[in-house]
């Protein structure tokens, strides 16, 4: 398939390159966003976004890089850039009934043990890093590679972050079990 | 907590090659902890790839951004025709003012301060008014 995009590029055939790209990586741009951004809804938005900067960029795609690495650039660059403009939204914005549940959620982690596992929140206590590894590993079919050609990360960093995510998550199930089991 | 030495192996265990996999299960068949430990890790797997599956994108998204895209084309391509216009209005206004300093010309007597700054005037009006539709025609 990327075979397939390059050669429509050389052919000066962008939008024919454009429609096959975007058929071939929306899911992929879409679940990287969501990893960075933990935003179902912004992700989205933001993935529409990398598409845009894709068609602007896509003339001047030299293939000093694979086409996936391209795109993953672009994806990360433009969530990063999301993630400083919502940042700054939500720094003026803790009014709205959204962050008041989520300052909510942040305080009283101990409610989660009360019943159900909320995987979100335990996921969302995460340091940024291990939550973006955790979310495109379980995404991506388990893949180490996947993940790694995804954030740029080596191997061995997916790896070892990964590790230390699963096993903090691992040791709040055995923490929660142990509270039911004391109420 | 699990055992600082097997804590790798049951972070791993899936991908265990048969030796690893033996050491492991002689320690699991002795230590609770460890035991429950990777208990819990089934648990994250499971609920987590439950929880990840089927992440795609809405069905509209494709639609979406190439809407996107066509808005974004057409603003770009805005037309030239006003600029254009723009330019012939003020080349207009230059040139009438320049038949009126032409026509007062005999009044003012030729080389004096007067005569001089009426000259600079024009120059820089002229210059500023083509410079402005330049830009417009450019942008």
């Amino acid at each position: 398939m990327e075979q397939e995009i390059l050669a429509c590029l050389e052919k000066r055939r962008y939008t024919e390159a454009f429609e096959i790209l975007l058929t071939q990586y929306q899911n992929k741009v879409f679940r990287l966003a969501c990893a960075m951004l933990g935003n179902k809804a912004l992700a989205e938005e933001t993935a529409q976004e990398v598409f845009i900067r894709i068609w602007k960029a896509l003339a001047n795609f030299r293939g000093e890089a694979s086409l996936s690495t391209w795109i993953y650039t672009i994806t990360r660059n433009t969530c990063l850039t999301a993630i400083r403009v919502n940042a700054s939204h939500k720094m003026l914005s803790m009014d709205e009934p959204e962050a008041r549940r989520e300052a909510e959620r942040w305080r009283a982690p101990q409610h989660a043990w009360s019943g159900k596992i909320d995987w979100q929140l335990l996921i969302s206590q995460l340091g940024e890093k291990y939550r973006q590894i955790v979310t495109l590993y379980y995404m991506e079919d388990k893949s180490y590679q996947e993940v790694s050609r995804l954030l740029d990360l080596p191997m061995g960093t997916v790896k070892a972050r990964l590790h230390r995510a699963r096993k903090d998550l691992a040791t709040s199930v055995m923490r929660s079990k142990a509270a039911k089991g004391e109420h | 907590m699990p055992c600082a030495e097997f804590e790798d192996s049951l972070l791993d265990y899936q991908a265990l090659d048969s030796e690893k996999l033996q050491r492991a299960n002689a320690h699991l068949a002795m230590c609770a902890d460890c035991r429950a430990f990777l208990e819990a890790l089934g648990e994250v797997d499971a609920s987590l790839t439950d929880l990840f599956a089927g992440y795609h994108v809405f069905p509209i998204f494709r639609q979406s951004v190439l809407r996107r895209l066509q808005n974004q084309r057409q603003n770009r391509r805005p037309s030239v025709i006003p600029e254009i216009l723009d330019f012939i209005g003020w080349a207009a206004v230059v040139v009438i003012v320049a038949c009126f300093v032409a026509q007062l010309h005999s009044s003012i007597e030729v080389g004096s301060l007067a005569a001089w700054i009426a000259a600079a005037a024009f120059f820089v009006t002229g210059l500023l008014f083509g410079f402005r539709a330049y830009v417009d025609l450019k942008r």
